[in-house]
C-alpha cells in the first residue's frame, strides 16, 4: 500500500485556525515547494505483481491544503473568479476553485444555520431515499431542493437498481442502510432525459458479449429494452430511447420489491416507492408512485401498476 | 392524447411511453394538485429554510385562544387552583409541564403529516423558476449535452452532497454516489456499477478531475471499522461493500492501535479516501490519462462537525526506462 506524506499547506498565511493535517503529520510550506516535494515508494499499489516492483517506480506525491475555518471570501461572485484565475499553473486553479466552492457553501449555508448543522452533524434521519442517474445535469439536490439531510442518494450511470439476484453491488448496500439502518419511508427512483445510459442500453447489440464496462453496466436493464423494442421498436431511435427511459425506472421500481425487506416495509405501509422523470428539454418533471397491492414481480410478466401520477411544468 | 390545464398546471395524458403501465389499469388515477384558482401571485410555495431533518428551532408555543374549548389562562388557572388545594401534586404538574413544553417545541406548528410528494413538488418548482427558467441560455447548452470537469466520488450520506458542499451546479460534475465514497478495484464482472461510471467519465466525458471525497461520521466506515470480517455477515450486502476499504482499516489499526474508537475512524475515513484514489490506479484509462496529464486524481475530506474541507491531490508517474507500453505488457496478465 502507498504511503502519502502530504505537507499541509494553508492558503492564507494569517489563519488563526487550526489547519487539520493528514496523518498527524503537520509542516507548512509555500504551496510551490510542495508540489516539488517527491515521496520514492517502495511499493507501487499494484503490489500484487512482486515481478514489477523491481522495475517500475512510482512517485507518489501528495500536497495536501487545509480550508480551514472560513475566512475571506471575496466580494467577486464565483463565476467571474475563475475567468480571471492565471491558467498557467493547472494544479493550482484546481485548488483555488474548490476553495472558493466550498467557502460559498460555508458562508451562504453552513454559517446561517449553525443549529440545523450541529443537529445533522449529530445524526441523520432523511425521509428520502433517492436513486438518480450520475449525469451532471440532474442532481437530485439542484432540481427537487433536496437540503442537507433530507435525501439519501444512490448515484450511478442510468439510476438503474439490479434485482437482488444479481448479487451484491453498490446500490444494494446503499438500499440495505438506508431502509434497514436508517428507515427512510419513501424510495424515489428518478431518470431523465437524453440519458447516455440508456441510448448505450438501447443500441447494444446482445447477441455479442460486451467488452465494455458501460454496457455490462446497463445490461441490467435488459429487461426493459426488451419491453420497449414490443412497445414501440417501430418508432425512431429517440423515441425509443425515450421510451425506455421510463421503461427502465419502472424496471428499477419492480426490482426494489426483489428485496424482502423493502416488500415487507412497503406491505406494512412503512415505505412508498416512487419514479419520476426529469426531462431537462422542457423543464418537466413527472412523478408517479408504485401501486404495490397491485403490482407483481413474477417472472412471467412483471406488472407495474402506478397511482397517483403527477406532471409538474 | 388528451391535455387539461388546471389553474396553470399542464396535466397530460402520456400516450405511447406509458402504454406498459397503462394496459393493466382501468382507471388511471391522475391527481391534480390544484392552487387557489386565478392566482396571478407565485405560488406561495418557495422555501427559504430547508425542511430540517432534526427537530425544529426552539419556538415559543403560541396558545391561541380559539384553540381549546377554553383558554390558556383559564387552564392555567384552573392547575393553579388544584394545586393551590393540593400542594403534594407540584411535582407531578411540574414533570407534565416540562412534557408539554418539550413536545411543543419539537412540534413545527402544524398538525399536517409529512407529504413527500408536496415537498418534491415545492423543490421542483423552486428550481424551475429561481434556476432554469434564470438561467436559459445554459439550460439549453446542458440540453445537448453535458462537459463536466469533474467527476466526484461522494458518500450517499444525506449531509454531504457535493452539490451543496462544493456549490456545484447542473453541468459541472458527473457524480457518482455510493456507502463510504468507495471506489473498488478493476472487475468487469463485480463492480460493473463504478467501472461504467469511471469509464464514462473518463473516455467519454473526458473529465479533467476525478475527487473522490470522504466525511467525518460516516456510517459506512463505522462499520467498516466495527464489522469483524471473519465469515459471519450480519448484513446481506453492506459488509461485502466496505470490505473495499479493508486496507485503510488495517493500517489505522497498526499506526493507531490505542486511540478511542471514533478518533480511529476519523483516519480511516482519510485512509479509505487514498484506498480509493489508489484502486482508480487499476482502470487502465485512468492511468493513460494521469501518464498523459489529461487527467488529475484528487481526495477530500469534509467535516461537517467542524466545518472544514481538506483537500489533497495524487500524482502518479513513471521513471523513464519503462514506457507505459512496456507496463501494460508486464501488467497484463494480471489484468
Amino acid at each position: 500500500m502507498a504511503a502519502l506524506r502530504p505537507s499541509s499547506v494553508s492558503f492564507d498565511s494569517a489563519v488563526s485556525g487550526p489547519t487539520n493535517s493528514f496523518m498527524g503529520l503537520l509542516h507548512k510550506s509555500p504551496i510551490f515547494d510542495s508540489r516539488k516535494k517527491l515521496v520514492r515508494v517502495g511499493e507501487t499499489h499494484l503490489g500484487s505483481l512482486p515481478s514489477v516492483k523491481r522495475n517500475l517506480v512510482s512517485r507518489l506525491e501528495a500536497s495536501s491544503d487545509s480550508l480551514g475555518l472560513g475566512q475571506h471570501l471575496t466580494s467577486n461572485k464565483m463565476g467571474n473568479k475563475m475567468e480571471s484565475l492565471d491558467k498557467t499553473d493547472q494544479g493550482l486553479d484546481f485548488f483555488e476553485e474548490l476553495k472558493h466552492r466550498f467557502l460559498c457553501f460555508k458562508k451562504q449555508k453552513y454559517l446561517e444555520e449553525p443549529e440545523h448543522f450541529q443537529a445533522l452533524a449529530n445524526a441523520q434521519s432523511p425521509k428520502f431515499m433517492v436513486i438518480a442517474c450520475a449525469d451532471s445535469r440532474v442532481c437530485p439536490s439542484n432540481i427537487l431542493g433536496f437540503q442537507p439531510g433530507e435525501a439519501f442518494m444512490i448515484r450511478n450511470v442510468a439510476n438503474l437498481v439490479p434485482p437482488v439476484e444479481n448479487g451484491p453491488s453498490e446500490t444494494n448496500a446503499a438500499l440495505e442502510f438506508a431502509v434497514n439502518t436508517l428507515e427512510v419511508e419513501n424510495i424515489l427512483v428518478i431518470g431523465h432525459s437524453s440519458c447516455a445510459g440508456i441510448e448505450a442500453l438501447v443500441s447494444m447489440r446482445d447477441d455479442v458479449n460486451s467488452s465494455s464496462f458501460v454496457e455490462n453496466w446497463v445490461a441490467n436493464g435488459k429487461v426493459a429494452k426488451l419491453r420497449t423494442k414490443a412497445a414501440a421498436g417501430h418508432l425512431s431511435f429517440y423515441q425509443q430511447c425515450k421510451h425506455c427511459e421510463k421503461e427502465s425506472i419502472n424496471h428499477s421500481l419492480l426490482n426494489l420489491l426483489t428485496y424482502p425487506w423493502i416488500e415487507d416495509r412497503e406491505r406494512k405501509g412503512l415505505l412508498s416507492i416512487h419514479g419520476g422523470y426529469y426531462d431537462f428539454l422542457n423543464c418537466t418533471f413527472e412523478k408517479w408512485t408504485i401501486d404495490f397491492k397491485r403490482s407483481s414481480i413474477e417472472k412471467e410478466g412483471p406488472k407495474c401498476l402506478v397511482k397517483n401520477r403527477s406532471f409538474w411544468c | 392524447m388528451s391535455t387539461a390545464t388546471i389553474s396553470g398546471w399542464c396535466l397530460t395524458s402520456l400516450s405511447q411511453p406509458q402504454s406498459p403501465q397503462n394496459k393493466a389499469t382501468l382507471r388511471p388515477s391522475i391527481s391534480a394538485r390544484l392552487n387557489s384558482p386565478a392566482s396571478p401571485a407565485p405560488p406561495n410555495l418557495i422555501q427559504n429554510k430547508p425542511v430540517f431533518a432534526a427537530p425544529a428551532p426552539i419556538i415559543t408555543p403560541t396558545w391561541r385562544e380559539d384553540m381549546a374549548n377554553g383558554s390558556y389562562d383559564e387552564a392555567v388557572e384552573g392547575l393553579r387552583k388544584l394545586l393551590r388545594e393540593k400542594a403534594s401534586l407540584e411535582p407531578v404538574a411540574a414533570a407534565k409541564i416540562d412534557q408539554i413544553t418539550a413536545q411543543l417545541k419539537n412540534s413545527d406548528g402544524s398538525s399536517s403529516p409529512f407529504d413527500p410528494v408536496e415537498r418534491m413538488k415545492t423543490g421542483f418548482i423552486y428550481f424551475k423558476k429561481e434556476k432554469y427558467d434564470k438561467n436559459p441560455a445554459l439550460h439549453a447548452e446542458l440540453a445537448k449535452g453535458q462537459s463536466p470537469k469533474f467527476m466526484v466520488f461522494a458518500c450517499s450520506d444525506s449531509r454531504v452532497c457535493p452539490s451543496h458542499v462544493l456549490d456545484f451546479q447542473p453541468g459541472d460534475a458527473f457524480v457518482v454516489r455510493n456507502v463510504a465514497n468507495m471506489v473498488p478495484p478493476y472487475d468487469k464482472v463485480k463492480h460493473t456499477g463504478v467501472g461504467s461510471a469511471v469509464e464514462y467519465a473518463v473516455l467519454h466525458l473526458k473529465v479533467e478531475y476525478i475527487v473522490v471525497i470522504g466525511h467525518s461520521s460516516c456510517g459506512g466506515i463505522k462499520g467498516l471499522m466495527s464489522f469483524p470480517f471473519d465469515g459471519t455477515n450480519s448484513t446481506d450486502f453492506i459488509e461485502n461493500w466496505v470490505k473495499i476499504g479493508l486496507p485503510a482499516k488495517s493500517k489505522v489499526l497498526a499506526e493507531f492501535p490505542n486511540l478511542p474508537f471514533p478518533e480511529q475512524c476519523a483516519y480511516c475515513e482519510k485512509e479509505a479516501v487514498n484506498v480509493s484514489l489508489g484502486n482508480l490506479l487499476s482502470y487502465p484509462f485512468v492511468r493513460e490519462g494521469l501518464v498523459k496529464k489529461t487527467l488529475g486524481l484528487k481526495g477530500g475530506y469534509y467535516d461537517f462537525v467542524k466545518g472544514t474541507f481538506e483537500l489533497w491531490g495524487l500524482e502518479f508517474g513513471l521513471s523513464p526506462s519503462f514506457s507505459v507500453k512496456d507496463v501494460a505488457t508486464i501488467l497484463h496478465w494480471k489484468l
